[in-house]
């Protein structure tokens, strides 16, 4: 079985003005065999948030190696506990959302999301928003920190298909995407995705989001994603 | 050659910036009325010229006066606003039928988009509210997106209801400013305008600044 996986991060126009560094984190491992990938956005308001959010991408390598007996949910409570532990009572400082997923070698997945960004899936030719819709405004999110029970929004599937697959983005992207556009979006990514590898994907990702044309954006952009490129065996 | 241009929104992000202004016949007194038009004016003006933005900032104005509320300007972003009619001052002081039409407005996503960063709602009032306000305010307070909103509040002369605008404003940094004159109305809305375009122009425009008022005898305009 064939998976391909990328991703990149581009800083925003906004940080770069004011000087401030890229406070999104992104990560794409091989693990097991399979792929885990990561995006996660430092809250603007925290100064230490940049800290914050690569220790989150960490530890989601980290904990993809159990095995897929544990549920997205769990994972995703581990991910918190082990984010929580590590920055102890100084933590408001570092806070993050944290959006991840992996795929093992025979196309089974799992994914997460807690606050802002978006969290795409395409299982077996059929396309979803796993993110649940918004209810306050821009830059209003829930962080990692929060994330009891209740707060994921997880999904488990299966990579059957070519061009299943799921991706994962930063509100940088996904609050300047057009809403009814998501399905298109995510199969330009997997066409190109399917026909570079993974760090001409990267090239071509970051030129895409330094080119970004919504007027006035400023946010640091972060985007990640497996897809399958292969029919199942 | 872009190939995700297509798919990306062609709009800046909104900074809404609602304002319910008193037009009851008590601020035909004392040049209230005259000061609120032209203070609103160059509040609108400012955020039009405005550069190095991150966000779009929209005005929307709201008045109570006369017999009910109406909306005098819909939301629509200051660069955009071509004229804007001057307020007169007539009536009563229907205040929660504003303040319904500030949450009808908000709650909104057609009007006010997810993507917008969180609205700024300025209530400008020398006077007592004489309709049912109560239940209206709570809604404004408590609705699922209304309540994320910052609220600024400025009370003109001794006959405000200091307690009721006390209780709108909800910044920790910007508590109920109290006006004396007509030109403390122009001090508040400077204040209110420097505040908007800073947030506009930060990398985080969903953070509040506080309210820095200039001094009384301060008649520069500089940004």
């Amino acid at each position: 079985m064939r998976l391909a996986a990328s991703g990149a991060r581009v800083i925003g126009p906004g940080h770069l003005q004011d000087g401030v560094v890229n406070q999104d984190a992104m990560g794409v491992y091989g693990v097991s065999q399979g792929w885990c990938i990561a995006v996660c956005d430092g809250l603007g308001s925290r100064r230490l948030s940049h800290i914050g959010s690569s220790k989150a991408v960490r530890l989601v390598k980290q904990h993809a190696r159990q095995a897929f007996a544990v549920s997205a949910q769990t994972l995703g409570q581990a991910i918190r506990l082990s984010w929580l532990e590590h920055f102890g009572t100084r933590y408001r400082d570092y806070e993050t959302t944290c959006l991840w997923a992996r795929v093992d070698a025979r196309g089974r997945g799992q994914a997460g999301q807690v606050g802002d960004g978006l969290l795409l899936l395409k299982s077996r030719g059929a396309f979803r928003v796993v993110s649940a819709a918004r209810q306050g405004f821009g830059n209003q999110t829930d962080t990692l920190a929060q994330a009891g029970e209740g707060l994921w929004q997880t999904c488990e599937f299966e990579l059957v298909l070519p061009g299943d697959g799921v991706l994962l983005m930063t509100d940088g992207i996904s609050d300047d995407l057009i809403p009814e556009q998501l399905e298109p979006f995510f199969d330009v990514v997997y066409r190109r995705l399917a026909r570079s590898n993974r760090r001409r994907m990267r090239t071509w990702l970051e030129r895409e989001m330094h080119a970004w044309s919504t007027p006035l954006h400023g946010d640091d952009k972060s985007i990640a994603g497996i897809f399958r490129t292969d029919h199942k065996q | 050659m872009s190939e995700l241009k297509k798919f990306q929104i062609q709009a800046a992000r909104p900074l809404p910036v609602i304002v319910l202004a008193d037009t009851s016949g008590s601020m035909s007194e004392g040049g209230k009325i005259e000061a609120l038009n032209s203070a609103l004016q160059d509040m609108i003006a400012t955020f039009a010229h405005e550069s190095r933005l991150r966000a779009e900032i929209q005005v929307s104005v709201i008045t109570f006066g006369g017999r009910s509320a109406e909306l005098n300007l819909p939301l629509t972003p200051a660069h955009q606003i071509q004229s804007f009619s001057q307020l007169t001052a007539d009536g009563a002081t229907p205040l929660g039928g504003a303040l319904r039409l500030a949450s009808q407005l908000i709650e909104d996503k057609d009007i006010v988009p997810s993507r917008a960063y969180k609205p700024v709602i300025v209530l400008v009032s020398d006077g007592y509210p004489n309709d049912e306000w109560e239940t209206p305010f709570a809604q404004l307070q408590n609705g699922e997106r209304s309540s994320k909103a910052t609220r600024f509040a400025m009370g003109i002369g001794a006959d405000a209801d200091v307690s009721m605008l006390a209780d709108f404003a909800n910044d920790p940094e910007a508590p109920l400013f109290q006006a004396s004159e007509a030109r403390d109305i122009h001090r508040f809305f400077r204040a209110v305008t420097m505040s908007v375009s800073a947030r506009s122009q930060s990398s985080t425009p969903n953070q509040t600044l506080p309210l820095e008022l200039p001094p009384a005898d301060d008649q520069d305009w500089e940004f």
